[in-house]
């Protein structure tokens, strides 16, 4: 488990990277996909990765702004690593850690590395495959 | 095509990127490169499955037109939108246009505020456009179709009251997007377009704090621009 203080460097940090992503501030059903598809990312990164929710993006700068407390209360642990589970092998292992910096509360979502490469389950990886292929077909549009 | 066209074609989508807009994308879930046959099997679909529910028609087909390998698009300005759409012949189409409520923008700046009829009858035409490629069997089994509202920081939702008059219901959004997303078999598509349409407009007004009105009277309003036909 990280410690409150390197939670708070990350918000101060402003900066995303492989091992750092930030999420505005919203219910776990919202954002559910996207922070599934960034723990499976994170999971095969030497020493795993971090989301923290409630920074927001503003003209490419990165706004603390924290976590409203009704978004916070939708998430549950044992929900988010199940969800995460439902899409990749091996497992991967995620923390929730609640923190708070001056009066904001964020909400970090700690991603372990796994021993083992993580693969797509092979529907989702299929899935995941055609959405790249629109995507990259719609590049620059 | 001329370096000058392509240029045009170009800055003009830049123009309306840089500007609050609708974006729009709907494709089939599976991703197939060749799913259409030729260009004109895909200029024909647009043309045949566009909606014409009002004095503007979803998607517009604009004079000045383009094709490249594996795509046609067209992109103008029309009833004082600006808008730009790309059809893949995978099936997939990228339509970014203006927001109707911005046409009288005075001095530059874009008005506040986002007309909630506007929204409704703009997804629901959305909808039920991609109803009608589904008929047309553009997506195969299912589909996805996803709308956004961009550069929206600032903006309230307008009611009417009694028309013509306006009122505000809720207060700036402070996010700068909304987005509604729904993906599903094309046999819910083709048959529930109004009703999904109704749930993603819904889904909007919840981002400015929830529906200005009662569910009956955005169902009656949605019936009765759909009669228009």
């Amino acid at each position: 488990m990280a410690d409150a203080e390197t939670l708070r460097r990350l918000v101060r940090l402003r900066r995303e990277d492989r091992f750092l992503e930030y999420k505005e501030s919203g219910a776990w059903n919202d954002l559910k996909d996207k922070i599934a598809k960034t723990a499976l990312g994170m999971a095969n990164i030497r020493d795993g990765g971090t989301i923290v929710l409630g920074v927001s993006e503003r003209s490419g700068q990165f706004e603390p702004e924290g976590v409203s407390t009704e978004h916070l209360a939708t998430y549950h642990s044992d929900e988010v690593q199940d969800y995460i589970h439902r899409f990749a092998d091996p497992y991967v292992r995620t923390e929730l850690q609640p923190f708070e910096d001056g009066n904001r509360s964020f909400l970090a979502i700690v991603v372990h590395r796994t021993a083992s490469r993580v693969g797509l389950l092979p529907e989702v990886a299929a899935e995941t495959s055609d959405a790249a292929s629109f995507e990259k077909q719609r590049e620059g549009l | 095509m001329s370096v000058a066209h392509v240029s045009s074609e170009i800055s003009f989508l830049e123009a309306i990127k840089a500007r609050p807009h609708w974006h729009v994308v709907l494709h089939p879930q599976v991703f197939e490169e060749r799913r259409l046959g030729s260009r004109d099997e895909m200029w024909s679909c647009i043309k045949n499955c566009r909606v014409s529910l009002r004095e503007r028609d979803y998607p517009h087909v604009y004079e000045d037109c383009d094709k490249g390998a594996d795509w046609v698009a067209s992109w103008g300005e029309s009833a004082g939108q600006s808008g730009y759409w790309r059809f893949f012949q995978s099936g997939q189409l990228v339509h970014r246009i203006s927001f109707f409520e911005d046409r009288l923008r005075l001095q530059g700046s874009p008005p506040p505020f986002l007309d909630f009829l506007e929204v409704l009858f703009t997804v629901t035409e959305i909808f039920e456009f991609s109803a009608r490629l589904a008929n047309r069997a553009v997506f195969g089994p299912s589909a996805s179709v996803t709308v956004e509202l961009l550069r929206i920081v600032g903006r309230k939702l307008l009611t009417e009251a009694h028309p013509p008059v306006c009122y505000e219901t809720r207060g700036a959004l402070i996010t700068p997007t909304l987005e509604c997303c729904w993906a599903g078999q094309i046999t819910e598509l083709a048959g529930r377009s109004a009703e999904l349409a109704l749930e993603q407009a819904k889904s909007f007004f919840g981002g400015f704090g929830g529906s200005p009105v009662s569910d009956r009277m955005l169902t009656e309003r949605q019936r009765r621009f759909l009669e228009r036909t």
